[in-house]
Formats: structure tokens, sequence, C-alpha cells
């Protein structure tokens, strides 16, 4: 995977479009649900999913593969995570009671598994929302992109003591804001 | 009631569910699990509420998603190449504009010239051609300036009678006049 995304970035840098539609169908699920789950809004995450892209495209002359090809991609989120971010003047609040989920008035068992699947989904963004944005993105790297604490340390420019000890704080608060949701469902 | 021993397992329980814990470790853990049911419960918890994050879906990127990413990068190239075009367009205008005005005005000098040359030609040929003692006259009268303008070398010969510029309130002309005659006498 790693050496394919190296040859296409070399191909990209001769101006390959071809291989830059291939680097981004590669890739583009990854950045865009990781950019869904930290920001929780699906406009702004298709800005920033297009902007890395658009940045990797600029930067494909300039590239030299020292680091693996997704730290680096990784790297360009994370700094468009934080700016987007610090755009938000105010934090994002999401309904976190049940008035704000549109009930049916009766629905059916379907609809109520649906209904309870997004209840859930929403506490459990809430949750993650909660966290620091370094623990946030160190969280959501380690989890649903599969990257190792080494990995993450580099994006971060830290220790792997350090993202080690963000990741397990994070586990803890979670199971203090989840822990109950197995009982519920 | 919680402890500082359980305040202890509980830091380190992340990293007991990643495996990240020495065999000593292991044991005093779980011996302090057996023990404490609020610490196995807070162990269930952050496992639970870490494997809940797996529920977390979220939408793949919207549809066209590559394709708005290429049409950007040719929007931004066809920008840079207007960004590039249009100053050197307004140079290579300024500069036909300075090479039209420039063989205007040459055509019209030119055209004088010849109306000039054409109009009066008798004013030209019809003046009386200088006699030469006019001629002559002329080049000692320019002769003379020069060896005026030359004074201050000959003040540097220390056999010549210099008179003062300031004698006798006359002016320099007067004084160069009088320089003039002692030494050609």
């Amino acid at each position: 995977m790693e050496d394919t995304d190296r040859l296409l970035m070399e191909r990209v840098r001769k101006g390959d479009e071809k291989a830059f539609e291939m680097l981004v169908a590669r890739h583009q699920r990854m950045v865009y649900s990781l950019a869904c789950r930290f920001m929780n809004d699906e406009h702004e995450a298709d800005d920033i999913a297009q902007e890395t892209f658009i940045r990797v495209y600029r930067a494909a002359s300039s590239y030299v593969p020292t680091a693996k090809f997704s730290t680096w991609l990784y790297t360009i989120v994370r700094n468009l995570c934080f700016n987007a971010i610090r755009k938000r003047n105010t934090a994002r609040i999401l309904p976190l009671d049940d008035e704000a989920v549109p009930e049916p008035v009766s629905p059916a068992a379907s609809q109520l598994e649906v209904l309870l699947g997004n209840q859930i989904r929403d506490r459990i963004a809430a949750a993650v929302a909660k966290l620091p944005e370094n623990m946030r993105l160190a969280v959501l790297l380690h989890k649903f992109n599969g990257m190792q604490y080494d990995e993450i340390a580099e994006i971060f420019q830290c220790s792997v003591n350090a993202v080690k000890l963000r990741v397990h704080r994070a586990k803890a608060i979670l199971a203090a804001e989840l822990g109950d949701l197995k009982d519920e469902t | 009631m919680r402890t500082r021993e359980c305040t202890g397992v509980r830091d380190l329980l992340p990293r007991y569910c990643e495996d990240g814990l020495d065999a000593p470790e292991i044991s005093a853990v779980e011996a302090h699990l057996a023990s404490c049911s609020e610490c196995a419960e807070f162990r269930n918890r952050l496992v639970s509420s870490w494997n809940l994050l797996d529920s977390w879906d979220v939408p793949d990127p919207p549809l066209g998603f590559s394709g708005r990413i290429l049409a950007r990068l040719h929007e931004e190239r066809r920008n840079v190449w207007l960004r590039k075009a249009l100053p050197a367009a307004a140079l290579l205008l300024i500069m036909l504009g300075l090479v039209w005005l420039s063989v205007s005005s040459d055509r019209e000098r030119s055209d004088n010239l010849a109306g000039r040359t054409l109009t009066s030609p008798q004013q030209v040929v019809g003046q009386p051609p200088a006699s030469e003692e006019e001629i002559i006259a002329t080049l000692e009268l320019l002769e003379e300036k020069e060896f005026y303008d030359n004074i201050e070398e000959l003040k540097k010969i220390d056999y010549l009678p210099l008179v003062d510029e300031k004698e006798n309130g006359r002016d320099n002309r007067d004084n160069r006049s009088q320089a003039l005659e002692v030494y050609s006498s």
C-alpha cells in the first residue's frame, strides 16, 4: 500500500492526473471519515477532505518520501481540522437531550432501531466532541484509521508515550461518558 | 469506597486492556479487580465504551467527490495561468503603445522638417556667405574666450605680473584683459 502510494506520488509529481485520481480514490474515504468524526459536520468534513487532496497535489512537486505517505496525509488533515476548529468561534453544541431528536408518534420496530441507533451515535459523537482536540484526533486515528501510536506521534511531532497517555485518558473519559450505554442497548 | 489503590489501578487499566503491562503489574491489577467491584465495573465500562465506538458510522464521501477536486484543480491552474498571462499581456500592450507613440512622433517630426525645406529654400540659399574676416573674427573671439577660461593656468606662471582681480573695483573680465596685455607685450 505504502509503496503504491509513493509510486503514485511520483507519477503525480510528473503531472499524471490519473495517478492523482487513483490516490484520491484510495484515501478519500479515510480522510473524509476522519474529518467527519473530528468536526462532526459533513459539510466541513467535505471541505477539509477536498482541501487535503488539493494540498497533496500542490505539494507533489516538493514531496520527499521521508515518512509514510499516510502519515504525511493525516498531518495535512490534522492541520486543516485544527484550523477549522479555530475558525469556529463558539463550540458546537450537540443535541444531548432526547427532545432534540425528532420522535415518531408510533414508531415501528425498525424505526425504533434506527432511532435508537441515531441516539447512540449522537451520544458517541457528543462524548468524542468533548475530548480536547489533540486527544480527540489521537483517538480517532488510533481507533478508526488503524494508526499505531508511533505513527500518531509522528503526526503530532511528540513522543509515543505522550500519545499513549492521551489515548488512555480519552478512554477513561469515554468510559465515564458512555459506560452506561451498553445497558441501554 | 475508592482508595488510593483504586486510583492507581484505574490509571493502569487502559494499558491493562491493551496488554501493555508487564507481568507483576498484571498480577497486581487482577488481584485488585477481584476484590474491588467498582474498579471491575470501571474496567467493563472502559472496554465497552471503547468497543461502542465501532458502531459510530459516518457517511461515505459525497458523490462526485474526486470530480470536484479535479475541477478545483483545473480552475486553480486556469487562474494561475491568467495571473501570469495578464501582466505579460498588459506589459506587451504598454510596449506596443510606446512603440506606436515613438513611430508617430518621428513621422510627425520628419514631416515638419520636410515641410520647412520645401517652403523656405530661398531663405537658406539666398543668405550671403560669411566673409573670411568675419570667420576669423569669430574664431579669435572663441580663442579669446578659451584663453579667459584658462586664466587660472596663467596665474601659475611665476613671471606673469598678475593683477588682483578685485583691484580698483574692476570686474574680472577687465583684469583678464590687463593680464593679457601684459603677457602679450
